[in-house]
């Protein structure tokens, strides 16, 4: 018999089929997720070196406002608020609420993701953008 | 083949990743609030940042955030641990894993920042 | 003209799977079983697949069709609208032969949940007696003819076999529903463990694939607030 199971028949065979609505949620879930861990990590060893080496958090945060890293803090921006959105949205499917129009709640949470994170930016621009 | 048995672990884990996230979106929304909009300049300077942490509202609100954020991220990443593998062994292998750097983590940053805390 | 790409594998010559082309000219008021059965009759006699109905009633003809787990007996070939069409084995089983796939991970989860109506208390003279009402909860749930098409379209079951997947669930919620039934506690019990409820991440492969338009995703989530509610209002 031909196995048609494990990790690498899962990514070939969701390769193919993520535009449906349902699974591409879940994979922008996952995904953010898994970038939110590795993004924790950095954040945790970041902000201890203030307290444990005050003068290595200075030369960090220099780094830090560096252009590149200021886009990478904003990117996890995104994908912290489309992960939290989409954890509302499955969390009210878990409350019975809202099975039926999953598809356009998923779009409308991105939406909305999206407009907090320009309304975000607006109000830190005259921060980051003239520093 | 059995009936499937139960367990009560897996329900309790599964309502926790329900409960801080909820919570997350509440202490995250403070943290930024608090970190980039209320005192809108660049925390460069230690003095500043050694002056925000103080507080005992903010310090319980940091530990929670802490707390819950280390548990959502590493209950998470069990999820998907245990989705691409059936194998109990595997499973608790790496659940016994992540419960340590959980711990570790979390006992870590408290102790960073303790001196912060105690003034 | 249409074209159908049929997935073939035979487990004596072949190694890995091959894509054969078999072009039909006219496909009106063809279902894709019918395309099937002329590719086997016309084109290609050592062509296998399951069928027996064609009604959409015995569920053994699920194959996925463009990706999509469907029934090939109530899949009009025009309605898809395509000059192509892959047709392959429904995914997460072991192929054993083209098109025909390994149901034994499927009926063992299937069996392991106890999936008949179970009472222990003393049969009443002539039937038991049920509301119509209490027979509408499970209306959708009951209209399962197992073809697979929504476990077999679930991700986590092609990583996790030991996951009672979509139709074993919804079956569980079927009788959890059912007023006549009087293992509940023990139904509920069954599901909620690392290869129960809580491994549904609510993608609604399931339900889209569902021929009879069973929500199983629903049922699923059904399951849960059930299996919540009898843990907290057990202690108390």
């Amino acid at each position: 018999m031909l196995k048609q199971s494990g990790f690498g028949y899962y990514v070939r065979k969701i390769a193919r089929t993520w535009k449906e609505t349902g699974t591409l949620a879940h994979i922008v879930h996952r995904v953010t997720g898994i970038l939110l861990v590795v993004y924790l990590m950095v954040h945790i060893y970041v902000v201890t070196q203030a307290s444990l080496n005050g003068e290595g958090y200075e030369s960090i945060l220099k780094t830090f406002r560096d252009p590149l890293f200021a886009a990478g803090e904003l990117i996890m921006i995104m994908g912290g608020l489309v992960h939290g959105l989409n954890g509302i949205r499955l969390t009210l499917f878990d409350m019975g609420i809202g099975l039926k129009h999953q598809k356009a709640m998923f779009w409308a949470f991105m939406v909305i993701a999206v407009a907090i994170w320009f309304v975000g930016l607006a109000i830190v621009w005259p921060v980051i953008g003239g520093g | 083949m059995g009936a499937p048995t139960e367990s009560k672990r897996s329900m309790w884990l599964w309502i926790l990743q329900r409960v801080s996230g909820a919570a997350l979106i509440v202490l995250l929304l403070i943290h930024m609030v608090v970190l980039h909009y209320m005192d809108p300049h660049d925390a460069i300077v230690i003095s500043e940042v050694k002056i925000r942490l103080q507080g005992l509202t903010f310090m319980i609100i940091n530990n929670l955030l802490l707390g819950f954020v280390i548990f959502h991220a590493f209950n998470g990443v069990r999820n998907v641990v245990y989705d691409y593998t059936s194998d109990p062994r595997k499973r608790a292998a790496v659940s016994a894993v992540l419960v340590i750097i959980a711990i570790f983590l979390f006992a870590f940053a408290v102790w960073a920042f303790l001196p912060f805390m105690l003034g | 003209m249409v074209t159908f790409r049929v997935f073939r594998f035979s487990p004596e010559k072949d190694k890995k799977p091959r894509y054969v082309d078999y072009n039909i000219e006219d496909t009106c008021g063809l279902t894709v079983l019918d395309a099937l059965k002329l590719i086997k009759t016309d084109m290609d006699p050592s062509l296998s697949f399951r069928h027996s109905c064609r009604s959409a009633i015995c569920g053994s003809c699920a194959v996925s069709v463009n990706g999509k787990n469907m029934l090939a007996c109530n899949t009009q070939v025009d309605a898809l609208g395509k000059s192509r069409i892959v047709i392959e084995p429904l995914p997460g089983y072991p192929v054993i032969n083209d098109l025909v796939v390994d149901f034994a991970p499927f009926f063992g989860q299937y069996r392991s949940i106890r999936p008949y109506l179970v009472s222990e208390s003393q049969p009443p003279e002539k039937e038991r007696i049920q509301s119509v009402e209490a027979r509408k909860r499970y209306d959708a749930p009951a209209q399962c003819i197992m073809c697979a098409a929504c476990t077999t379209s679930c991700p986590i079951v092609w990583t996790d076999d030991k996951y009672l997947g979509p139709a074993a669930l919804t079956k569980v919620w079927r009788f959890v529903a059912d007023s006549r039934d009087e293992i509940t506690d023990e139904r509920l019990a069954m599901v909620n463990n690392e290869y129960g409820v809580w491994r549904c991440h609510t993608m609604f492969r399931c339900a889209e694939a569902c021929p009879k338009e069973i929500d199983t995703t629903e049922a699923i989530e059904n399951l849960r607030r059930e299996v919540l509610k009898r843990a907290f209002s057990r202690r108390r």
